[in-house]
């Protein structure tokens, strides 16, 4: 009788939590009453190609910045009282990931994106509600595919998907539990931010998260126990363990399955090549093939020959640094502002894709960010210059 | 690929050969597990050394030069360790129960997944994470392609003397052991190949569980308990991620913290020398791998030099110390040396560290975001829920037992100093936006598992009571 009860409770708990966790309104209805479906057909393609196909729209390349893109005009659906979105793809790559994007009534002109649950097979669903900017008349709704930003470089070859359904429809018990599964059971890629912390974006809207459920299942099993069990001493000590470790295995189990599809997607990138080939398909590979181009220049300078780099990013400037060692390469910023805008006559610098700064081939001045050398022109490219400080008044 | 071979194996051969030398137990409830770990951790450090000693001047030769050493190294200690082992280890004849041979089976397939899974990711991927190519990288990668070594200074004397053979970055005074490592995977890889280099994380992670495993055995705590202790350690998110994206230093901190403190603790619980060497020289090598190496070996120390005076002396110690403290910054401040930051200058208000800059004291209100960081992103599993209810559970082990009593005091000191560095100065904004806050408690994870083990086995005269006041030791079968 006593184990019975403990169940009961046990099951009413995770039930409890799990409502808890998706933000239940318990005079929800449990489907949606109201729902603007579209198929995938229904959506034009403003990025990219894409033509219809029997499962929907079939997108076939990417457009410019290897984005794809496609839309549907609404005629003003009410935003607040339509705050679930369900979205299903077939066969959407694992380098490639996924925004909502739409426009209100009151600002036409502007485009709100809002990143979304890598799509798995089937049904995926999102809360819109947690999103600020969801709210007015919605006159536009569309999807943006992408290559993972950080991972994937955009000269990574595309493969073709499907976009088969997308629906607005209005809250209910099944699409709050939906969104909440497919929140926990959405992969997101590895980034920047992985060695720091893990999830997806901070700053990206998400449902309750599951580390805090677990925990607060297992606390109702050890609490319940102590109350209807009379687990005391060992026993209790026992079944307290039993619950964490299960818990502790769930969040691993479910950690495992995140590191499996990230192995998957690296191995789409890289498994079968040797080391340089490797090199080229990371994510930064266009700035790979500069410093590639920028080497052969500096091949003929001593290997004390200062170089300094600028650019418009600080992630391109230390990228470029780390590609064109081991030459005796600095960040240009961080040497002027740690020791002297005063350059020696002989220095190297090399500026990328920065649009305020500029070499004047018939001054021989090398201009840019409130800063002015005599120099000359050693090399360049389409978006950089290799320039050579000459002596002279800055 | 031999050779990328030969730079595991000789380190690690090196390497156990003087772990086993050092503690002279070659038997024993987790002593091979133990040896593996250590000797990992020994060897690399070594090689290192070795690469910095033997190679500055050629680094494309450091595996031809180092790996014969090294392989005499490990011969000559392997015979140090095989005549002075110990001859008095005795193994109970107790048998594992069904369900514990189940849970180890069970925590090792588990572990062993993980590690396969985080090695596969490793040994495909160009490096990634930012710090690793813009800091830890830049050295190594220059010294080898090189093919010497340069030295790193500040911008200003680069640009002063544009004639000298003198490099610059951002993070130059980044201690260099790490660097060393990987030029020597570099050398033995016969090429600036990154997965290769990098796979030496998936290494550290698994020397790491060997370690923590073997030591928890020879204090006394039962397989089952430190197989699951050891997987839960490496099921840890943002350990495993450190390994997977592997190229920071942070992984290899909490490593040499854990070991250091582990050794320390069967030096505490059961004696021998070798064990405290062990503790003294893995705590030293701390501000070797990054600049906070300093703070943790500084803790550690100060607790080992307390922990072994009389209890009535150490309080007044304490008490003497926290007024000369007072009265000194009262009078305007002090300043002190530590070991790889300078002399740092303590004034009311502020703390100047030369290799960190100025910290202006005061108070932050970032408790919202290290908690999020701690118990709501998926970083650390169950540990800080779990943490708190062992440590209120069995609280009066850190009154019967002194090897709780001091782990526990050096990591709460460990913890005060994260609280006021995240709470009381600039470093405030490293816990805001889930940077660097969670990558320096992650230096504390193993040890942290190590006071779960302490805590959580069963009380025993045996664990407690120092081996050299036993006529017989006795090994816990576990």
């Amino acid at each position: 009788m006593r184990r019975t009860a403990w169940a009961v409770a046990m099951l009413a708990s995770v039930l409890g939590v799990l409502a808890w966790a998706a933000g239940l309104d318990p005079r929800a209805p449990f489907a949606p009453a109201q729902e603007h479906a579209f198929n995938g057909t229904q959506l034009q393609p403003r990025m990219g190609q894409a033509v219809a196909s029997a499962e929907g729209l079939r997108i076939e390349a990417v457009g410019e910045g290897a984005t794809a893109l496609q839309s549907i005009a609404l005629d003003g659906i009410d935003a607040a009282a339509h705050p679930f979105l369900r979205y299903r793809f077939s066969a959407f790559p694992q380098t490639f990931e996924l925004s909502l994007i739409f426009r209100r009534a009151d600002s036409l002109d502007e485009v709100r994106v809002v990143s979304l649950p890598w799509p798995d097979a089937g049904d995926s669903w999102f809360d819109l509600s947690v999103v600020p900017e969801w709210k007015g008349r919605i006159v536009e709704l569309g999807f943006a595919q992408f290559p993972t930003p950080q991972v994937v470089a955009p000269t990574q070859p595309f493969e073709p998907f499907t976009l088969e359904a997308v629906a607005l429809g209005t809250p209910s018990w099944k699409g709050e539990f939906a969104a909440l599964s497919t929140d926990w059971r959405g992969h997101w890629p590895w980034s920047q931010r992985s060695v720091h912390a893990l999830g997806r974006d901070t700053d990206t809207p998400r449902a309750r998260p599951l580390v805090v459920c677990v925990a607060l299942v297992c606390a109702f099993a050890i609490v319940w126990g102590i109350v209807l069990l009379r687990w005391r001493g060992p026993r209790l000590a026992t079944a307290a363990a039993i619950a964490v470790a299960a818990g502790w295995l769930l969040l691993d189990l479910h950690w495992q399955a995140g590191l499996a599809w990230r192995g998957q997607t690296t191995r789409a990138l890289y498994a079968g090549m040797d080391w340089p080939a490797q090199e080229t398909r990371a994510a930064d590979a266009d700035l790979l093939a500069v410093a590639n181009r920028i080497k052969p220049a500096l091949a003929r300078e001593s290997d004390r020959t200062r170089i300094l780099v600028h650019s418009g990013s600080s992630y391109e400037q230390l990228r470029l640094v780390y590609h064109l060692l081991p030459h005796n390469v600095a960040v240009l910023p961080q040497v002027i502002e740690q020791a002297s805008p005063e350059l020696p006559a002989g220095t190297l610098v090399i500026v990328y894709a920065s649009e305020d700064w500029s070499f004047d081939a018939a001054s021989g001045r090398l201009r840019g960010g409130g800063l002015d050398w005599p120099a000359t022109r050693v090399a360049g490219g389409g978006n950089w210059i290799l320039a050579r400080i000459a002596e002279g008044r800055r | 690929m031999t050779a990328s071979l030969l730079a595991w194996i000789l380190p690690v051969f090196a390497g156990a050969g003087i772990h086993a030398a050092f503690v002279r137990e070659l038997r024993g409830p987790g002593a091979v597990a133990a040896m593996l770990g250590y000797g990992y951790f020994i060897g690399l450090f070594l090689a290192a050394f070795l690469t910095c000693l033997l190679a500055g001047t050629q680094t494309s030769a450091a595996f031809a030069r180092v790996a014969p050493c090294l392989a005499v190294i490990g011969a000559v200690a392997w015979s140090a360790a095989w005549y002075l082992r110990s001859r008095h280890v005795e193994i109970s004849a107790a048998r594992l129960s069904n369900a514990a041979r189940v849970v180890i089976a069970v925590a090792v397939a588990l572990v062993v997944l993980r590690l396969w899974t985080l090695a596969a990711e490793a040994a495909l991927r160009p490096v990634f994470p930012w710090d690793a190519w813009s800091a830890w990288s830049v050295k190594p990668k220059t010294w080898y392609l090189l093919d010497r070594f340069v030295a790193y200074v500040d911008p200003a004397a680069w640009l002063a003397a544009p004639a000298a053979d003198l490099r610059t970055s951002a993070v130059w005074d980044y201690p260099e052991l790490l660097a060393w490592i990987e030029v020597w995977f570099a050398s033995a890889a016969g090429a600036w190949n990154e997965p290769r280099i990098h796979l030496a994380w998936s290494g550290a992670l698994a020397a790491l569980g060997l370690a923590s495993y073997g030591q928890w055995r020879g204090i006394g705590i039962g397989a089952a308990l430190a197989a699951v202790l050891a997987w839960a350690m490496l099921s840890l998110p943002l350990i495993d991620a450190h390994a997977a994206l592997a190229g920071y230093a942070d992984l290899w901190m909490a490593a040499v913290f854990g070991l250091a403190v582990l050794a320390w603790l069967r030096w505490i619980r059961r004696g021998g020398a070798g064990q405290l060497l062990l503790a003294a020289g893995f705590a030293l090598c701390l501000p070797m791998i990054k600049l906070e190496g300093a703070v943790w070996l500084l803790i550690l120390s100060m607790v080992g030099v307390l922990g072994s005076i009389r209890a009535n002396l150490r309080w007044r110690l304490v008490l003497g110390a926290i007024l000369l403290v007072t009265i000194a910054i009262s009078l305007g401040g002090f300043v002190f040396p530590m070991l790889g930051l300078g002399w740092v200058d303590v004034q009311w208000g502020e703390i100047v560290v030369p290799a960190l800059g100025v910290l202006d004291l005061g108070w932050r209100p970032v408790g919202a975001a290290m908690l999020t960081g701690l118990f709501t992103l998926p970083n650390w599993h169950l540990l800080w829920y779990l943490l708190p209810v062992v440590l209120v559970w069995r609280w009066r082990r850190f009154a019967e037992d002194p090897a709780s009593a001091r782990i526990g005091t050096a990591l709460l000191a460990c913890c005060v100093f994260l609280f006021v560095l995240f709470f009381f100065t600039d470093a405030a904004a490293w816990a805001e936006n889930h940077t660097s806050a969670n990558r320096l408690v992650l230096h504390l994870v193993p040890a942290i598992f190590s006071l779960l083990a302490v805590l959580l086995a069963q009380p025993s005269s045996a664990a407690v009571a120092p081996l050299r006041d036993q006529p017989k030791a006795d090994v816990d079968p576990g």
